[in-house]
């Protein structure tokens, strides 16, 4: 009996799909952990930015770091929901995630723009990274976001095409 | 309403994040305000403006006037006792940096001592002044504190030529400027 090449096709983006997203939430709950332990240091670093106003720095460092670890955490579990139920859960987070890689990309393209030699105080490497780092590992998360928000669209496509 | 309904799961998760937000904030130890920031912060980054605007380690009366104000960095007086007794800069240490120089015991210790104090507040920078350009006593006290011999108790891994500030005019124009005003 010869295989459907559908489900073949189906089975490997589904396996992308479970990269993809472990990828991201995992990279967005470690990111969180340093921040939510530190919010001292994350501040100065959104502070050497220069991109926000000084009184809400401390507010911003307080809050966005939970944020991205319940955005981490529920994207692992909209995973499992689309799995086993066909839920769209994942879109929430996926969507919230999408927000703030977008900015991200702004406020690090402007520190690159401008030239600003400073410890970009994001993600998950211990040692000092320069902006331009993280805003290109900033634009591959981007893009593997993009890959969750389109997974419906990408799986029709591929259902489509046989 | 609709728009609650809309974006329910949104809020839920940023009103679960600003819960959890404040709750570790009110377990924080070190002094830091949801608005604004606080005194230790804004000190740090005057300290850095300083450090990052600072190429010359030659600092001018205003940037002086600053540092005192601000407290930012340990000042260290590197004249006699009487002069320091006489008068001085507030918050400055003595060190007679030429009783240093002599081996006199009790004046290494009494800087061994000092100097240790300050390393373990944290601070990585240090302003020395004299009584004016032609007193080499605060030249004296920063090569001492980069000596690598050990005698002086090897602070030279704790600090560079760089984080060693000179206030060149000294007391003569600090005094005068106190005077005047």
């Amino acid at each position: 009996m010869m295989k459907n090449p559908i489900s073949l096709r189906r089975i490997f983006f589904n396996l992308c799909l479970f990269l993809c997203v472990y990828y991201i939430g995992f990279t967005f709950i470690a990111a969180s952990l340093d921040k939510i332990i530190n919010p001292h240091e994350f501040s100065e670093s959104i502070r050497v930015y220069k991109i926000s106003p000084y009184w809400g720095n401390n507010l911003v460092a307080i809050i966005l770091p939970w944020v991205e670890l319940i955005c981490g955490i529920l994207l692992l579990y909209g995973l499992y929901c689309f799995f086993s139920s066909k839920s769209n859960f994942i879109d929430v987070p996926n969507n919230i995630i999408i927000v703030m890689l977008i900015w991200f990309i702004f406020i690090l393209s402007v520190a690159v723009y401008r030239g600003l030699d400073i410890d970009c105080g994001c993600g998950i490497s211990e040692d000092k990274t320069t902006p331009l780092e993280r805003l290109i590992e900033d634009i591959y998360l981007l893009i593997t976001s993009f890959i969750i928000k389109f997974r419906l669209e990408i799986i029709a496509f591929l259902n489509r095409k046989d | 309403m609709n728009l609650f309904h809309i974006y329910k799961q949104y809020i839920i998760i940023v009103f679960i994040s600003l819960v959890l937000g404040m709750i570790r904030w009110s377990f924080l130890d070190k002094d830091f305000p949801l608005f604004g920031l606080s005194e230790s912060q804004l000190k740090a980054i005057k300290i850095k403006e300083i450090s990052e605007n600072q190429i010359s380690e030659i600092i001018d009366l205003k940037l002086m006037q600053k540092i005192v104000i601000d407290n930012l960095f340990p000042i260290l007086d590197a004249r006699d006792l009487d002069s320091y007794n006489d008068g001085h800069i507030n918050s400055a240490y003595n060190i007679d940096s030429e009783l240093v120089i002599e081996g006199d015991e009790g004046e290494i210790e009494r800087f061994k001592s000092i100097i240790s104090d300050i390393v373990n507040q944290g601070h990585k920078t240090i302003v020395i002044y004299c009584w004016n350009p032609d007193c080499d006593r605060a030249e004296y006290l920063k090569a001492i504190l980069l000596d690598d011999s050990g005698y002086y108790g090897s602070f030279n891994y704790r600090f560079t030529e760089s984080d060693i500030l000179i206030y060149e005019q000294g007391w003569d124009e600090w005094s005068l400027i106190s005077t005047n005003n």
